[in-house]
């Protein structure tokens, strides 16, 4: 059930009718947490079962880790769970493609029978509430949190659809003080989560999709097309994805407002970002600090004995993490491998940089970083978005500014960039005046609802509605 | 050793670490309060403390080094050892 669909248009409106009917906060809690599992049920029953027994099994973890941690049972209890919810993902997200490769290493030995792989479906949600779980099992270890006792409340945080099939990672943190209030009608939380809809499906349908049917037409018989086409493709492409997942997740965010929850920002305007660095904070932000806090931190630390080589080993490893997570495939390997050689030289030339800022204008300095920000982005994404490694280095290599460009439908250029245009300039409005320029303040309700009505009519007039699901769904 | 002592020894090594002689801390300091302190960062300052102090932290105890104040309560921990 996709939430640019008629029927989850349907099914929202009717949880909520019947939500804030309900009296009692544990009642409430658990009609969301049915709401969510009938919500993955409709993915498959594959899902649903993984998803109940990776929670009921993680409650009881918690519990036990926090109840022995001053022996050895509790260490024991920890490494268990850690084990368990990483050899799931590994098991139902990468054994396939480790035994593809095993079989592929072993032919090269003339082995005559590789082992079979099981083509397995992927469950519904299965890398966003494996890491929002590890985090949380990571936080009871460490003492920075006491575990859920409420099961209700615990259920609830693993099973929240608003954020179950493509995030935000979920903090405890966040969501734990949430998820135990009584939840109320309030107009302001309609307000800000009809707002957040209106801007996400904005994303998704008139830009993102319009976008995707472009680039799609594109890879799909690349090597006919010209240098140009592919350089306009994949430049187009940075703005599909960062439409689409960004779209994703302010609908996510204000189904949940609705809903009296506040789920974290995930997109802070990274087509802005000065570095990749900055570009990794403003990216996938629930991703990106949970790595830094679960995976770069520790390994940083470990390694602090032998200076900057730690560091870099740790931004390597992290991001070769990040890589993967995204899928089993060389393509996101790759990815992640580029944006680790990015952040390791930019970590080595830092010093110059700082040089160069005391004799080269801010805006000129700047400028130039943003560019550069973009198109190594840009590259990186190439592999992203391409099924093989192959097409993705053939793509590469066939970039020029050379041959006639392709121009697709006759609307497509000129929507596609409206839509851009818009979601650039609110960008940019909100990084240097930081000001939204859908928020008009006034006592005027119409003056207020004005923008987003214009933006519900752009949407209704060129937006896309036969179009795919969220890429972030994939992973 | 007071508290004063190694707020002000901490000084020195955040000035000597950050390679900024202008950096002044107190309890309350934050990696939000300084550019200079963020996650790349963090594990040098780490470790420039453990050598001044002659001590060394476990993982557990780092990780919730979020504040100068917070850094100060684990070196008093390890002095007192």
């Amino acid at each position: 059930m996709q939430f640019n669909s008629f029927y989850f248009l349907l099914f929202f409106t009717a949880i909520i009718l019947f939500y804030y009917l309900i009296p009692n906060k544990n009642y409430q809690r658990t009609f969301l947490i049915a709401t969510s599992l009938f919500f993955v049920f409709q993915a498959n029953y594959l899902s649903l079962l993984v998803i109940c027994l990776i929670a009921i099994l993680n409650y009881f973890f918690g519990i036990g880790i926090e109840t022995k941690k001053n022996n050895f049972a509790g260490k024991f209890i920890f490494y268990l769970a850690i084990l368990i919810n990483i050899s799931n993902l590994f098991f139902f997200k990468y054994y396939d493609f480790f035994l593809e490769n095993l079989s592929g290493f072993l032919g090269l030995f003339n082995f005559k029978n590789p082992p079979q792989v099981l083509k397995l479906i992927l469950p519904i949600g299965i890398s966003f509430y494996t890491f929002q779980i590890l985090g949380y099992l990571i936080d009871i270890w460490q003492e920075n949190l006491k575990p859920e006792k409420d099961i209700l409340v615990f259920l609830n945080y693993v099973f929240f659809f608003p954020k179950l099939l493509a995030g935000p990672i979920e903090r405890a943190q966040n969501f734990f003080p949430q998820a135990k209030e009584s939840k109320y009608i309030l107009l302001s939380n309609f307000s800000a989560g009809g707002k957040l809809l209106i801007w996400g499906f904005f994303q998704k349908l008139v830009i993102a999709d319009r976008i995707a049917i472009y680039v799609d037409s594109v890879y799909h018989n690349f090597d006919q097309h010209s240098g140009i086409t592919l350089l306009v493709c994949s430049v187009l492409y940075v703005f599909q994805v960062y439409a689409d997942f960004s779209g994703y997740t302010d609908i996510a965010r204000g189904l949940a407002k609705i809903l009296g929850y506040d789920l974290m920002i995930n997109f802070r305007r990274p087509l802005l970002a000065f570095s990749i660095t900055d570009f990794w904070r403003r990216w996938h932000i629930s991703l990106s600090s949970w790595v830094n806090d679960y995976i770069y931190m520790p390994l940083s630390l470990k390694f602090r004995a032998i200076g900057k080589a730690g560091v870099f080993i740790a931004l390597f490893v992290s991001f070769i993490i990040v890589g993967i997570w995204h899928g089993a495939k060389w393509t996101f390997v790759v990815f992640g491998v580029l944006q680790g050689i990015f952040l390791v030289v930019e970590l080595m030339t830092l010093r110059k940089k700082k040089k160069l800022a005391t004799k080269i204008p801010a805006w000129i300095l700047n400028g130039a970083g943003l560019l550069m920000t973009f198109i190594l982005i840009t590259v990186s994404l190439i592999f992203f978005r391409s099924p093989s490694l192959k097409i993705a280095l053939s793509v590469f290599a066939k970039i020029n500014i050379n041959g006639k460009l392709f121009l697709g439908t006759a609307s497509f250029f000129l929507y596609s960039l409206i839509g851009i245009l818009i979601l650039m300039m609110h960008d940019i409005c909100l990084e240097i005046f930081k000001k939204d320029i859908f928020k008009f303040k006034s006592d005027y309700f119409i003056l207020r609802g004005f923008p987003y009505a214009m933006l519900v009519i752009i949407i209704l007039m060129i937006g896309v509605f036969d179009g795919g699901q969220f890429i972030y769904f994939n992973f | 050793m007071e508290r004063s002592e190694i707020v002000a020894e901490l000084t020195k090594i955040f000035r000597k670490t950050f390679q900024n002689d202008k950096i002044s801390i107190d309890e309350q300091t934050t990696p939000s309060d300084l550019k200079e302190w963020d996650s790349l960062n963090h594990a040098q300052l780490i470790y420039a403390i453990e050598k001044h102090f002659i001590i060394k932290f476990n993982l557990k105890e780092m990780v919730k080094f979020n504040s100068v104040g917070q850094i100060c309560d684990g070196i008093e921990v390890k002095i007192k050892l």
